[in-house]
């Protein structure tokens, strides 16, 4: 198992210098100047230049890259030009929202599609397989965004059980802040949950067909057990390689989501640094976020190779 | 997988084989019912002026909040604008961005994932690890990168999220592309001495199509989610145009007194996504039964 963790290790470096290099050179190289896009198609020429010069961006570009690296692994991201705050102090305020979004949003999806996807799984061609697949339908088809409005105005504006907007952080208040967080959570958890429960169907009919479930039933072994022991658990294999690619969805829904319900997480401070063109911040946010969805794909497959033997040994 | 395009197919084989494709959809229902639905959101896309019953960006002070009635069908918003007809020029641009951004997404990624699968050993290891690379990037986060930089506004929508295609669909076109390349019809065009860009062209391209188009009707689904949810940012779409997503943003404003504002532009939005992920569905089933239920 050390081995497979090393070499897994090993693979995930030169995708991660990857990951830096392409969001460098994307703000970078493509059309358009960063110190322009900061100070807008109006500005005066020589306060241009003079940002270009404060921002190294005269220099050659793989030295601004190296330099850039060099700082990043520091953990020194630059400062945000508007509050005058370094990236890394923003960062910091609000990572525990979004990592709590994140977290809750995964516990929902995984709640709702795997009784959803067992149960259709199970029972194929029942009225349970059909209202099962209509949800995983459905869902993937809903944006998260339209959803939330849709919770707000029902649950929020009409029922009034839960805040519209806003935030309380839990060492605050923990009942308040899960309150809060209750709509944000669904709102994002719909979607990974119809896709999650698509492929524990999918995984379960494909499982139940196999031959030692054939012989667990010949066996005389109760359904419950069947579809438990031998089947369920056979079936999370593909499942959890599913789970580890919707991080990188729950991450895209949290940056919309954020901004529905005025969270002040990760994603709500990406999108406000674009408006106000913190090129250096949506730099340093975009490798972070990226990063993290690396690695968590890294414990994914290393998770994998635990649930699979067969997995470390190829 | 559908049978190859056999280059010296003669045409009623080829005719005959369609037929058999047409019959098969047909019996179908939510292949059927998906691609009318398409029909409708593009005649709607086409004939905007036809369609729609007011002008979209027309204010009526006279008419601010106006519920559904015979003058406005599905009512009007705090300008007094026609919603109906706002949903209906919003079908363009769901339909432009669906179309061109997937079509950026398939001009780059294919001849890129066939030329990966092509060359194989390691032009193919370093031309993949660097779409392994982009592809770490959640979706809205890469489109969001390159928007910041390009600037707002829906022609740099379009390009944001066709770059968000490309690793899918180099991914995807690479491993049919290495089944291909063994067939015996690559290798005799191989031997006679036809150059790579021709073989790729002329052998490979036309027998890796079935995936490329089940993807590529998926994708327009989640491209008009990610217009949708650009433009409710403020990012894509700019006002007074109309966008599904920017009239979701405007609803949001009024969410409390005038709720009924967030569902129609977000039932269209549904009801065109659910019938392009149908209708992908209904032809990976009959184009690449392989693929069933993988994604």
């Amino acid at each position: 198992m050390t081995i497979y963790i090393v070499r897994r290790l090993i693979a995930t470096i030169p995708v991660l210098f990857l990951i830096s290099a392409i969001t460098f050179f994307t703000i970078r190289l493509l059309p358009g100047d960063p110190a322009l896009a900061i100070l807008g198609p109006e500005a005066d020429f020589n306060l241009v230049e003079a940002l270009r010069e404060e921002l190294g961006l005269n220099r050659p570009v793989i030295v601004q890259y190296l330099d850039w690296m060099y700082h990043a692994f520091q953990g020194e991201f630059g400062e945000s030009r508007r509050s005058g705050d370094t990236v890394a102090a923003l960062v910091s305020d609000r990572l525990e929202v979004t990592i709590q979004l994140g977290i809750l949003s995964l516990i929902v999806a995984v709640i709702l599609a795997l009784p959803i996807g067992l149960l259709a799984g199970s029972k194929p061609n029942t009225p349970f397989d059909y209202l099962g697949t209509f949800f995983a339908v459905v869902g993937a088809a809903i944006p998260n965004f339209w959803l939330a409005l849709l919770l707000i105005l029902v649950f929020a504006v009409d029922l009034g059980w839960f805040p519209a907007l806003g935030f309380t952080s839990f060492r605050e208040d923990p009942l308040e802040n899960m309150r809060g967080m209750v709509l944000p959570a669904i709102a994002i958890g719909i979607a990974q949950a119809a896709v999650l429960a698509r492929q524990t169907r999918a995984s379960m009919v494909e499982v139940l067909q196999q031959d030692y479930v054939r012989t667990a039933r010949s066996k005389g072994l109760r359904e419950r057990n069947v579809i438990f022991r031998h089947g369920f658990r056979n079936a999370m294999i593909p499942v959890i390689t599913i789970l580890g690619l919707q991080i990188s969805n729950i991450v895209s829904g949290a940056i919309i989501i954020e901004s529905v319900f005025s969270l002040p997480g990760i994603g709500k401070l990406l999108i406000d640094s674009i408006f106000n063109r913190e090129l250096v911040t949506v730099q340093a946010l975009a490798l972070m976020l990226a990063l993290a969805v690396a690695m968590s794909n890294l414990l994914v497959d290393v998770s994998y190779g635990y649930i699979d033997p067969r997995i470390r040994y190829e | 997988m559908s049978s190859p395009a056999i280059p010296w197919e003669d045409e009623s084989r080829r005719f005959a084989r369609e037929r058999e494709f047409v019959r098969r959809f047909s019996r179908r229902p939510a292949g059927v019912i998906s691609l009318l639905v398409i029909l409708i959101v593009l005649f709607a896309a086409v004939f905007t002026n036809v369609a729609a019953t007011h002008d979209p960006i027309f204010t009526d002070f006279d008419a601010l909040f106006s519920g559904p009635s015979g003058a406005h069908w599905l009512g009007t918003d705090n300008l007094g604008r026609d919603t109906y007809s706002r949903i209906v020029h919003g079908a363009r641009t769901a339909l432009l961005v669906g179309v061109i951004s997937v079509g950026i997404g398939v001009s780059i990624g294919m001849p890129y994932g066939m030329l990966a699968g092509y060359l194989g050993g390691w032009k193919d290891e370093v031309m993949m690890r660097v779409m392994d690379a982009i592809y770490a990037f959640p979706a809205l986060l890469l489109a969001l990168i390159i928007i910041a930089v390009l600037g707002t506004g829906i022609f740099n929508v379009m390009i944001a999220i066709g770059v968000v295609f490309i690793p899918g669909l180099a991914r995807l076109v690479r491993g049919s592309t290495l089944s291909v390349k063994e067939m015996e019809y690559v290798l005799a065009a191989e031997s006679s001495g036809a150059s790579t860009w021709r073989i790729i062209l002329q052998h490979i391209a036309p027998n890796i199509l079935a995936p490329v188009i089940v993807q590529g009707s998926l994708a327009v689904g989640f491209a008009i989610i990610a217009e949708a949810g650009l433009s409710f940012l403020g990012l894509g779409t700019q006002p007074p145009d109309p966008s599904w997503g920017s009239m979701l943003s405007g609803a949001q404003r009024f969410l409390t007194s005038q709720g009924s504002l967030a569902i129609f532009p977000g039932l269209a939005i549904v009801l065109t996504v659910l019938a392009f992920n149908l209708l992908g569905d209904t032809l990976r089933d009959l184009l690449d039964p392989r693929l069933r239920g993988s994604d």
